[in-house]
C-alpha cells in the first residue's frame, strides 16, 4: 500500500514559500546574466506543500533536456522552459528522492566532468596507451 | 574494525570515499545533500567538498549507558547508501558495544587501545544517561558508567551526547528518577559537549553533526548545547499546519472532522511551540513525514524533561498540577476564612453598637450650659 | 534551573499555589462583604429596592448622561476599549480556553489567533494611554496611590509577555511563555487583595447604590 492510499486528505496547505522562491529564481537568473554567478536553491530544507511543489513545477514548465545520471543512486536533471534554470533531483538506491535543488546556470554543476576526474582519466589513459605500446613493441620484437 | 599497522600517509576522507568507488560526481552529490542536511546554503557545497576532501578519518568511541539502543537503531536503520551511511563509513568506529563484532575482553581492549592511540584526538559519542544514585545501577565490564565516562572523556577532543538521555537525562531522569540519572554535561565540565537531543534524534542530525565536526569543527550551539543548524528552528514555526493555528482551527479529538482535515493539533497536546528540532524539515523514515504529518502532536522529545511535561495529550497551556478539585478546596477554605472574618466583623459592629451610648435631652442640656 | 525547568515550575506548583490563593482570597473577600449584611428594614418603602438596584447596574454601564460622557470622554472610551480587549484576549484565545476548560471542565469556541493578537495590541495601547492620562491629570495623580500603579503593572505585564511569547520576541518562546504564566500568577495572587477586586464588587456596589436610591421611604 502506498502512502497516498491512506484515506487522509489534508486541506490545501499554503506555507507562503512559493512566491519568495519564484522571486529568488528570477533574481538568480538575472545574476547569471549580469555576473555569470551560478545559483542554487535547496527546496528540501524549505517547508513546501505538495500543492506548492506542483505549482512551482507548472511555473517552471518543461524544457528540452531530461537526463538521468547514475551517481550513488539516480540523479535527474531537467531543464525548465526557461533556459538556464534546472531542476536537480537526487534519489537514493530505492528511488526515494533525498534532495531537490533548483540550479541556475549554463549547466548543472554535477553534469560537468570534474577536473580531478579528468586528470585521473588522463593518467589512466596514458598508462594504458603506454602499456599497449609496450605490448606492441614486445610483439614486434 | 581498524587497521593497526602504521601508514606513512594518513588516509583522508576524500581518498577513503574514492577507494570505495565513489566518483567525484558522487562526492559532489553527497556534499550537496550534506549541505542540505546541515541546513547550510548550497553556496557552501564547494567549501564542504574541500574540507571533507582533506579531513582525516577520526577515531570514534561510542559509549552506551542507561539507554534503549533506540538512538543506535535510528542511525543504523537509515537505508544505504544514504548520506548517513556514507558518513558512518567515513569514521573509524573503534568501540560500540552493540555494533562491534568483538565482545568481552576483546571489546574493552579495543576501547583501551583506541583511547591510548588517539589520546586527545578521538570523538566520544555517548548515548544514555549516567546513574549517580548507585554506581551498580549500570555497569559495562564491571566498570560503572560514571567511571567509564570520566576515563573516556579525559582524552576526547569533543563529546557528542546523542539522544535526550545523554543530553538532558531523558526517560531515566523522569520523575522520581530512581537511579539518580544525570546528563553528560552534568558530569563533564572541561570538554566541548554537543547535545544531539531527540528520542531518538533524526539519523541525519547525528551524522550531520559528525560531518560538521569533520569539516568545520564544533558547530554553533544554542543555549542547551545543541547545534543551531538543526535545533535552531521551532517545530511550530516550521509546521505545515501552522496556517490552521493562525486561523484558530483546531482538531478537538483524534477522529473529528478537524483531525481529518489536517487542522492544528495544539489542543490535542502538541508541544511544537516549545520544541526545537528539525523534524518539520528533515522529516523521518527517509524523508517520508514527521509525527504531526501522521496526525499526532509533537511530544517535545528533544527538550529537557519532556517526560514530565504534564502529559503528551494535554494542551501546552494546561497547568500540570492543577485540577478543578483543588479550586473547589480553595473555595471551601475561602468560605471558611470568610465566615470567620465575617463573624469577627459582625462582632466588631455589635461591640461598636453596644459601646454606643444613648444621650438623653437632659445630658445634652448639661453639656452645653448656656 | 534551565528554561524548561522554569516553565514546568510555573505551569505546575506555582500555578496551583496562585489559583488556590486567588480562589480562596476571592471567596474570602466576597464572603466578608456579604456576611456583614444589612439591617432589616421594617418600614414599607414606596419604591422597589430591587428594581432600583438593577436599574442602577444597567444605567452606570452605559454613558447615559451626556454631560458626564463629554467631560470624561477619554476615561470612558479608553476604559471600555481596554476592558473589552482584556475580555477578548483572556477568554477567546484558544490556548486560554484550553486552560480554563482543564480547570472548570468546559470550554467555548475561540477566535482566530491574529484577531486576538490585534485586540492585545489595542488593549496595550489603551492601557498605556490611561497610565499617561493618570500621570498627567493633576486630580487623578493626586488620588493615585502606589497600589494603583501596581494594579496597572500586573494587568499590563501578562499582555506584554503573552504578545512577546506569541511573536517570539527577545527571549526564547519557552522562557517568554514561562514569564507570561508567571506574570498571570502574580496577577492572580494580587487580585483579591487589590482594587482588581472591582471585577467582582463592581455590580454589587452599583446594586447597593441603586437600591438605596430606589427605595424612596424612611428606614426603620
Amino acid at each position: 500500500m502506498s502512502l497516498h492510499a491512506i484515506p487522509v486528505h489534508a486541506e490545501a496547505a499554503v506555507t507562503g514559500n512559493l512566491r519568495p522562491v519564484q522571486h529568488e529564481i528570477r533574481q538568480a537568473l538575472s545574476e547569471l546574466i549580469a555576473h555569470g554567478t551560478h545559483g542554487m536553491i535547496d527546496l528540501h530544507s524549505l517547508p513546501f506543500s505538495p500543492q506548492e511543489y506542483a505549482a512551482l513545477d507548472d511555473f517552471l514548465g518543461e524544457g528540452e533536456i531530461d537526463l538521468t545520471l547514475n551517481v550513488l543512486g539516480k540523479t535527474r536533471l531537467r531543464e525548465s522552459s526557461y533556459a538556464g534554470i534546472w531542476r536537480v533531483e537526487h534519489f537514493d538506491d530505492n528511488d526515494k528522492r533525498i534532495g531537490y535543488f533548483i540550479e541556475i546556470g549554463h549547466v548543472p554543476e554535477i553534469l560537468r566532468s570534474q577536473c580531478d576526474d579528468i586528470k585521473e582519466g588522463l593518467a589512466t589513459m596514458t598508462t594504458i596507451l603506454a602499456m599497449e605500446e609496450n605490448d606492441n613493441e614486445d610483439d614486434a620484437t | 574494525m581498524r587497521t593497526t599497522q602504521h601508514e606513512p600517509h594518513e588516509e583522508t576522507l576524500g581518498e577513503r570515499l574514492r577507494s570505495q568507488g565513489i566518483s567525484r560526481r558522487g562526492f559532489l552529490k553527497f556534499c550537496g545533500l550534506l549541505a542540505s542536511s546541515m541546513a547550510l546554503a548550497p553556496a557552501m557545497v564547494p567549501k564542504i567538498a574541500a574540507a571533507l576532501e582533506q579531513a582525516k578519518r577520526p577515531s570514534v568511541i561510542w559509549l552506551s549507558f542507561q539507554e534503549c539502543t533506540g538512538c543506535t537503531e535510528s542511525l543504523t536503520r537509515s537505508h544505504s547508501p544514504s548520506i548517513e551511511g556514507l558518513i558512518f563509513d567515513a569514521i573509524s568506529l573503534d568501540y560500540h558495544h552493540t555494533l562491534q563484532a568483538a565482545s568481552g575482553y576483546g571489546a574493552e581492549e579495543a576501547r583501551a587501545e583506541a583511547m591510548k592511540e588517539h589520546y586527545g584526538k578521538y570523538v566520544l559519542v555517548v548515548d544514555g544517561s549516567i546513574p549517580i544514585g548507585n554506581p551498580g545501577f549500570s555497569t559495562i565490564a564491571g566498570i560503572s558508567n560514571l567511571d567509564m565516562l570520566k576515563e573516556a572523556a579525559a582524552g576526547a577532543a569533543a563529546i557528542i551526547a546523542v539522544g535526550t538521555c545523554a543530553a538532558f537525562g531523558g526517560l531515566p531522569k523522569a520523575d522520581p528518577n530512581p537511579t539518580g540519572a544525570v546528563s553528560v554535561a552534568d558530569i563533564i565540565k572541561d570538554k566541548p559537549i554537543i547535545n544531539v537531543s531527540g528520542c531518538p534524534p533524526i539519523p541525519v542530525v547525528i551524522t550531520g553533526t559528525i560531518a560538521h565536526i569533520l569539516t568545520f569543527g564544533i558547530p554553533e550551539l544554542d543555549s542547551l548545547g545543541r547545534p543551531k543548524a538543526f535545533y535552531g528552528q521551532n517545530i511550530h514555526d516550521r509546521c505545515y499546519r501552522r496556517p490552521f493555528y493562525e486561523r484558530g482551527l483546531f482538531a478537538e479529538t483524534f477522529d473529528d472532522e478537524g483531525a481529518k482535515a489536517g487542522w492544528c493539533l495544539y489542543k490535542l497536546g502538541c508541544k511544537g511551540p516549545v520544541t526545537y528540532n528539525a523534524c518539520a524539515t528533515l522529516k523521518w523514515n527517509e524523508g517520508t513525514s514527521f509525527p504531526i504529518e501522521a496526525g499526532h502532536g509533537c511530544i517535545g522529545c528533544s527538550e529537557p524533561n519532556f517526560w514530565d511535561f504534564g502529559g503528551f495529550y494535554k494542551a501546552l497551556s494546561i497547568p500540570t498540577g492543577m485540577t478543578g478539585q483543588t479550586a473547589v478546596y480553595a473555595a471551601a477554605a475561602g468560605i471558611a476564612v470568610g465566615v470567620a472574618a465575617g463573624a469577627m466583623n459582625k462582632k466588631a459592629k455589635m461591640d461598636a453598637d453596644s459601646l454606643h451610648k444613648t444621650v438623653t435631652v437632659d445630658e445634652l442640656n448639661q453639656e452645653s450650659p448656656s | 534551573m534551565n528554561e524548561v525547568d522554569f516553565l514546568l515550575w510555573v505551569k505546575g506548583p506555582a500555578f496551583t499555589v496562585a489559583v488556590v490563593i486567588f480562589v480562596a482570597g476571592l471567596v474570602l473577600r466576597l464572603f466578608e462583604i456579604l456576611s456583614l449584611g444589612r439591617k432589616h428594614n421594617f418600614a414599607v418603602s414606596k419604591g422597589d429596592p430591587m428594581q432600583g438596584g438593577l436599574r442602577e447596574m444597567w444605567r452606570r454601564s452605559i454613558p447615559a448622561d451626556k454631560a458626564t460622557f463629554e467631560r470624561s470622554l477619554f476615561t470612558i472610551v479608553a476604559g471600555y476599549v481596554f476592558h473589552i480587549g482584556l475580555f477578548v484576549v483572556i477568554f477567546l484565545l484558544a490556548a486560554h480556553i484550553a486552560l480554563i476548560k482543564s480547570v472548570i471542565g468546559f470550554g467555548w469556541p475561540n477566535l482566530p489567533t491574529p484577531v486576538v493578537d490585534a485586540f492585545a495590541v489595542v488593549t496595550m495601547i489603551a492601557l498605556i494611554a490611561v497610565l499617561v492620562h493618570r500621570l498627567r491629570h493633576p486630580v487623578k495623580r493626586f488620588l493615585s496611590k502606589p497600589g494603583d500603579y501596581v494594579v496597572w503593572a500586573v494587568t499590563f505585564l501578562p499582555l506584554l509577555t503573552g504578545y512577546m511569547a506569541y511573536h517570539h520576541l527577545l527571549l526564547s518562546p519557552q522562557m517568554m511563555l514561562g514569564l507570561h504564566i508567571l506574570s498571570v500568577e502574580l496577577l492572580l495572587v494580587l487580585f483579591p487583595f487589590t482594587k482588581l477586586m472591582h471585577a467582582f464588587t463592581l455590580f454589587l456596589s452599583r446594586w447597593y447604590n441603586g437600591a438605596t436610591m430606589g427605595m424612596r421611604g424612611v428606614k426603620s
